[in-house]
């Protein structure tokens, strides 16, 4: 079944997304998703009666990893790496502006 | 002939014989870099230092008796989300622009491990979200063919390097064409090898689900002892299978096609292709034939109607889930926000590009209620029959010849504004990934304008050696891809872009 979305299920879904889109562009990217979910609505025409889901199949499954703590880098090489940290650890901003 | 200009082969061979070192080698590669990058844009970062370090490493080691390796002093390119420990890692994002791993990809170490010389990263479209390395913080890559076109994509950055002769062979990733499009824009031979054939452990994932390390060549050899370096078990990543891997270049020694049967993809609509495509897949049909093959027309009346919808669908979907991790926390770009949301929200809305936000908003939405039911759900289902079409025709067939893009080589800039279209451009590769078929592109030579020709051929699932080989004979017949020189008078001539 075709299904669009409208303004407010654009912002939505982008909140969802983490990803913010400004006043001026929430119609540009409303239209473009709705190009792609009509184009895509193909997927739901072939009939598909009793088909189960795809699954990957493979000749040798790998062996699984010793279910065990694994030497990794150290502290300092994710410090190193981090965009902002506050002393020995990641830098987050309060969960909650209420809070 | 220039030492820029040799295949892989031919420069382990020589270097391994002392007919010239593996600095000179690797400096007359950088010296080729060098002098047409202004023009092609096609690397992100050179590593001009480490890779004459590692190429006198190689002919120290050689000078002692010690075994190199099978890419012994064969510099390379990988495209610019294989992490390389010490080397930044883009994904031509502003969110990596300045991310360096500490860790090398299970690719890299495999390629460095083997004797080659990782000479550069090389530019692609953002986070591998394209089919033309427009869309990058670097800017557009440009065909060497002809510089007002495109070179295809998400690994355009390798194709172009592999054409110009920036090096023999170069690494790309190949979700549903990327490596197999830009390597007919380009006029080289380039292979997604069977989902699960090679590790992906270290590559930054676009749709982990289709996602395959595929190696670029200017010959078949190339590819085929790329593969052999590659494809091997890896615990580290899941998806890559555990069995035995054959001896790829054993493949090689097929003289003809007799006793095989070669599938022609007969199932076009008029519009479909271009005129001077269709000519070069009849031409392959035809090397088949006087090479020995049964060769008959075959339909993909499911994977061609429905493959790229059921792509879209699935690689958005995953590309949602697996770009929710650039958080601006742990790594990558970080803009500060009153509370966590805002960071998050302030973070990756500045930081991707306008279509990875695109597709992410799209996949997320994907896998909502509603949505999930009427897309996602479906999708899985139509990849399940689609699976079991190719099965039926690998029950009649050997491999199959079809175009890899319906188009040649488009002008810079022609097709950005209309998705849709651009994503219509991967009817005939999306599919083959859908299914985790192997698939090679090769060159079928150049039109009279010295714009590249060439055909996909795709063979069953884990059957890559095979396909090598009658790759190999296609090879022969229609004649090794050169090295190319881009016109820069062209440019000036017909006036840029879209002239």
């Amino acid at each position: 079944m075709k299904m669009s979305v409208d303004r407010e299920i654009t912002l939505r879904m982008a909140r969802a997304a983490q990803i913010r889109v400004a006043p001026e562009d929430v119609d540009h990217m409303m239209d473009s998703i709705n190009d792609i979910l009509s184009f895509c609505a193909l997927v739901g025409d072939l009939d598909c009666t009793g088909t189960p889901d795809f699954t990957w199949r493979m000749k040798k499954r790998p062996s699984r990893r010793p279910d065990r703590e694994m030497d990794w880098e150290d502290r300092e090489s994710f410090k190193e790496r981090a965009p902002a940290i506050e002393g020995d650890f990641f830098r987050v901003p309060r969960i909650s502006s209420g809070v | 002939m220039e030492l820029y200009e040799l295949t892989a082969r031919e420069i382990a061979d020589g270097v391994k014989a002392k007919k010239f070192s593996a600095e000179d080698v690797t400096r007359a590669c950088l010296g080729r870099l060098s002098s047409l990058e202004t023009d092609l844009n096609a690397c992100i970062t050179v590593m001009e230092d480490s890779a004459v370090a590692k190429a006198r490493a190689i002919d120290s080691g050689l000078a002692r008796g010690d075994e190199m390796g099978p890419l012994a002093g064969a510099p390379y390119i990988a495209k610019d989300n294989f992490c390389s420990r010490g080397v930044r890692t883009t994904c031509s994002s502003r969110i990596l622009e300045n991310w360096t791993p500490t860790y090398d990809a299970s690719a890299i170490s495999y390629m460095n491990d083997a004797g080659a010389i990782l000479m550069a990263k090389s530019n692609l479209d953002e986070f591998a979200m394209g089919s033309s390395t427009e869309n990058s913080i670097i800017g557009p890559t440009k065909n060497p063919r002809d510089l007002r076109r495109v070179p295809g994509g998400s690994s355009g950055g390798s194709a172009a390097a592999v054409a110009a002769g920036y090096c023999p062979v170069a690494l790309g990733s190949d979700t549903g064409g990327s490596v197999r499009q830009p390597a007919a824009f380009c006029g080289i031979q380039g292979m997604k090898p069977s989902y699960g054939e090679v590790s992906r452990y270290g590559i930054v994932a676009y749709a982990s689900s289709l996602d395959q390390v595929s190696p670029l060549a200017r010959s078949v050899e190339d590819l085929a002892m790329a593969l052999e370096v590659l494809a091997r078990p890896d615990p580290r990543d899941t998806t890559c299978d555990a069995y035995d891997r054959p001896k790829f270049t054993d493949a090689l020694l097929l003289q003809d096609l007799k006793g095989k049967r070669i599938g022609v993809f007969a199932g076009f609509e008029a519009e479909m292709m271009d005129a001077e495509l269709y000519g070069a897949l009849t031409s392959a049909a035809d090397h088949c034939k006087s090479a020995g093959a049964v060769v008959e027309p075959i339909d993909l009346p499911i994977a061609v109607k429905y493959g790229v919808a059921t792509y879209y669908v699935t690689a958005l979907a995953d590309a949602s889930s697996q770009l929710a991790c650039y958080d601006g926390i742990r790594y990558g770009a970080h803009i500060d926000g009153p509370t966590l949301a805002d960071m998050y929200a302030n973070t990756r809305t500045a930081s991707f590009g306008e279509e990875v936000r695109r597709r992410i908003i799209l996949g997320t939405a994907l896998l909502t209620e509603g949505y999930y039911q009427n897309y996602y759900g479906p999708a899985l289902k139509v990849r399940t029959k689609m699976s079991a079409e190719f099965d039926e025709l690998f029950s009649r067939f050997d491999a199959y010849l079809l175009p890899t893009s319906p188009s040649m080589p488009y002008m810079l800039g022609m097709k950005e504004e209309d998705p849709t279209r651009m994503y219509l451009g991967d009817v005939f590769t999306v599919p083959i990934s859908l299914g985790g078929l192997p698939g090679i592109n090769i060159s079928m030579g150049l039109t009279a304008d010295g714009l590249p020709l060439s055909v996909q051929l795709v063979g069953q699932r884990y059957d890559d050696a095979r396909l090598l080989g009658i790759a190999s004979v296609i090879e022969r017949i229609a004649g090794r891809p050169g090295v190319a020189t881009p016109d820069r008078d062209k440019t000036l001539r017909r006036g840029g872009n879209g002239a």
